[in-house]
């Protein structure tokens, strides 16, 4: 059987452990040392596969906890469904671990596709979950309930709802409070997290409901991801206190003014006012949003405008925020560890003995990927694309 | 992470291969080679586990491909349901991959909690797969209907239906090509092996239901798999014929006494047309055995036993025991090909490490490794269910 043998990289567990050999061994990583010798290896009849590490960081693959896979938008009618992603814009990004999920449109899109969509995109390699549910409450689930959905499909880890948007359904905080605990209780009885991604838009409620829920129940603020709270000022600004009580802070990467979001905190700027804040850094996260899509009036000709996150922004942000000065270390936690922490992903998000084989091994100097081993399979090697597809 | 090597064992992969050693790591086999230096693992891992298996047999983890471990039974009332299986009875049996269906009690047993019993034994270390349905048409489900079953859970990879039994629905033979096109549909959707699992009964027709079913259609004969094919004489001589015209079928270890033995009807193949590729054999372990009398009265209840696929091979082994080349396929390779588990079933290198060791004197079972883990270790378990401890299961 083949192994691989990851040779002199600068390994980041997140924590930096040094320069480190690693052999992967199936989808695991089976060891880290300061020398392994290949030599041992085919004695024990392995046929091993070196990639050098030299002057490369070995960080472990991005995990994207809201990526619409599967396509989203369809504000502004049929014209702007974004179509799914095919697995080398997913590879090239860096992303090992996609959480996909619906959006505004929950009527005319399934999320049985979604579910087909990510048994797919987990043949072809990669690692996929989903959340339940859409912008819409009550949710729709693909078998009666959401608490059904979790106990019952293996690849449902939660719910994903809007609040605090003029897309949301305005639902009450009694019915927040119900969909919250059926997820909640999802996650209790199958042993995931049941977390909910809660879509937060830019009503002028913000982030309170979320408070009033967390006030007036049992349910730890840890529950929730609330997302996009990088869109504006205002609402970043509320994500400071919601932080200050231990809740989780997901930034978009792809929400950003260079992507034509004019009112957005850029989001590796964003994570600079959080760590100025004293805001924990074990809980921040970011997310892409990617293959998302908001529609808007062009104030120029007047006509619709679709604003698309591009997937490949996370990896963009990762490394300006390693270029502003925050540590390679927190960018890792921001963009892989702690998503693996609050989604309950046990063998995802750190490079330890025992846990999946999905590394980056991110050029130091270029500040790019120089080769991706996705669950064992060398995926990029040399900055060339390994991997393709079926339909690709 | 922990290697694991088995020294010295002589493999049957279910064949012959011959003194061999067996690499693991993680949950895969790695390596087969005849000699894998001990030193070069223990260089690489000092905590690497070394079995000597000098002397031992080596096979792959046993497929149980019919076997209730959720539970069974409920006729004649509420006190004949069977309960639920622990982890160390399958362990002690030889089974490291296990498919349950439901049987005559689809409507106060719930598939729900088969699912959830199934995903309990994954997490303790064993492979699990479940049927949807149960002996009765239509077909209950989790979700809108089989299909979506097959399609949407994970675990679900076939449908169970009831024939020629006095329990079943009766159903017709539209019904039932229904059912099995449904079945083989959602299977092509969801890339799983989709087949129709049938409970026979005793009612004279026997297999006919099924080969009508398929007829003028281009559904292939095997895409139905009858068990219980011993149940009497009638019976399987008829599957005989069956499986010689390219049908595939089960029989059933745990038989009772009215039933033809397994050995007699491994013999009975051997000396037929029907080629023993088209057989397996599972235990229908922990069912309940009620049987009848004339007047359809129950008499007395039994239970199906775990350790029967165990037992008759060792039965079958007992007359001849180069027997062992023609029977193991039957609760291994078979097995998985009959339900496209492509990673189970023989002995290669990228299999997924399901592993039994036997002293060869009298086949007990030395060892257990499941999903590359020691379940078993020199006779004794070393893994319990969550539920269990060292005595509980004494």
């Amino acid at each position: 059987m083949d192994c691989i043998l990851i040779k002199e990289s600068e390994v980041f567990a997140p924590e930096p452990l040094g320069k480190k050999d690693i052999l992967i061994i199936g989808d695991k990583i089976t060891r880290i040392n300061n020398f392994i010798n290949s030599k041992t290896l085919k004695a024990a009849g392995f046929n091993v596969e070196i990639i050098s590490g030299k002057n490369c960081f070995a960080i472990p693959g991005f995990i994207d906890q809201h990526l619409h896979f599967n396509g989203a938008g369809g504000e502004g009618g049929p014209l702007y469904r974004t179509p799914p992603l095919q697995l080398s814009t997913l590879l090239e990004a860096g992303i090992t671990t996609a959480v996909g999920l619906l959006g505004t449109d929950g009527s005319t899109r399934s999320l049985r596709e979604l579910y087909m969509k990510s048994c797919s995109l987990e043949l072809e390699g990669l690692t996929t979950k989903i959340f339940t549910g859409s912008y819409q409450i009550p949710s729709p689930v693909l078998t009666s309930d959401i608490t059904t959905d979790l106990a019952l499909i293996d690849k449902v880890i939660g719910l994903k709802i809007a609040y605090s948007d003029h897309r949301s359904s305005h639902a009450s905080i009694e019915k927040l409070k119900e969909v919250i605990s059926q997820s909640r209780i999802g996650g209790i009885i199958s042993g995931k997290s049941g977390v909910v991604m809660i879509h937060i838009g830019e009503g002028p409620s913000r982030l309170k409901p979320l408070l009033n829920v967390i006030k007036g129940t049992d349910i730890p603020i840890q529950q929730l991801a609330p997302t996009h709270l990088n869109r504006s000022e205002q609402v970043l600004e509320e994500s400071i206190e919601y932080g200050k009580q231990g809740g989780y802070i997901d930034l978009s990467a792809g929400v950003s003014r260079k992507y034509g979001f004019s009112t957005a905190v850029n989001p590796s700027e964003a994570v600079s006012v959080l760590f100025q804040e004293g805001i924990p850094e074990n809980i921040i996260t970011m997310s892409s949003d990617g293959n998302g899509v908001m529609t808007i009036n062009d104030p120029v000709t007047g006509n619709k405008k679709p604003l698309m996150a591009p997937v490949g922004a996370l990896l963009e942000e990762f490394v300006k925020i390693i270029s502003s000065g925050i540590p390679l270390e927190s960018a890792i936690r921001i963009t892989s560890t702690n998503i693996a922490d609050h989604l309950s992903l046990f063998s995802k998000g750190r490079i330890i003995e025992g846990k999946d084989a999905d590394i980056i091994l991110f050029d130091e100097n270029s500040l790019s990927i120089q080769s991706l081993v996705v669950k064992g399979e060398i995926s990029i090697i040399n900055g060339q694309l390994k991997k393709k597809g079926i339909f690709e | 992470m922990a290697l694991l090597l088995i020294k010295n064992g002589t493999i049957q992969s279910p064949y012959p291969m011959g003194k061999m050693d067996i690499l693991v790591a993680g949950n895969k086999i790695i390596a087969i080679d005849s000699n894998i230096s001990e030193h070069s693992v223990k260089t690489l891992d000092k905590d690497a586990a070394i079995i000597d298996a000098n002397l031992h047999w080596i096979t792959p983890g046993l497929i149980d491909t019919h076997i209730h471990f959720n539970g069974a039974g409920g006729e004649n009332g509420p006190q004949f349901r069977t309960p639920p299986l622990q982890l160390s009875s399958l362990i002690r049996a030889g089974i490291t991959t296990a498919v349950a269906p439901m049987g005559t009690d689809g409507f106060s047993r719930s598939l729900r909690e088969l699912l959830a019993k199934s995903r309990g034994l994954e997490n303790e270390g064993i492979t699990t797969y479940i049927y949807t349905g149960s002996y009765s048409f239509p077909s209950v489900s989790i979700t809108d209907n089989i299909i979506t079953d097959i399609v949407l859970i994970d675990k679900i990879i076939g449908t169970k239906i009831a024939l020629s039994d006095h329990r079943s629905s009766h159903l017709t033979v539209e019904e039932l090509r229904r059912v099995t096109s449904d079945t083989r549909v959602a299977g092509l959707i969801a890339g799983k092996a989709g087949k129709v699992e049938v409970h026979m009964g005793s009612e004279e027709q026997g297999l006919t239901l099924i080969e009508k079913a398929v007829e003028g259609t281009e559904i292939p004969l095997t895409q139905l798999r009858p068990t219980h094919v011993n149940r009497n004489r009638n019976l399987f001589n008829q599957t005989i014929d069956f499986c010689a015209k390219g049908g595939v079928a089960d029989i059933t270890t745990s038989m009772n006494d009215a039933a033809v033995a397994t050995s007699e009807c491994f013999d009975q193949i051997l000396n037929s047309k029907a080629p023993l590729s088209q057989f397996t054999l599972s235990t229908d372990g922990n069912g309940s055995m009620p049987v009848f009398n004339d007047a359809g009265d129950l008499v007395r209840m039994g239970t199906g036993e775990v350790s029967t696929l165990l037992t008759a091979l060792r039965d079958i082994i007992a007359n001849d025991k180069n027997s062992i080349n023609d029977v193991l396929p039957l609760v291994t390779e078979n097995a998985a090909k009959r339900l496209n588990l492509e990673k189970k079933g023989t002995l290669k290198t990228g299999n997924d490490a399901d592993i039994l060791i036997f002293s060869p004197s009298n086949l007990e079972l030395q060892y257990v490794v499941s999903q590359g883990r020691i379940m078993m270790q020199e006779g004794e378990l070393v893994q319990y269910g969550t539920f269990e401890t060292p005595d509980s299961t004494k």
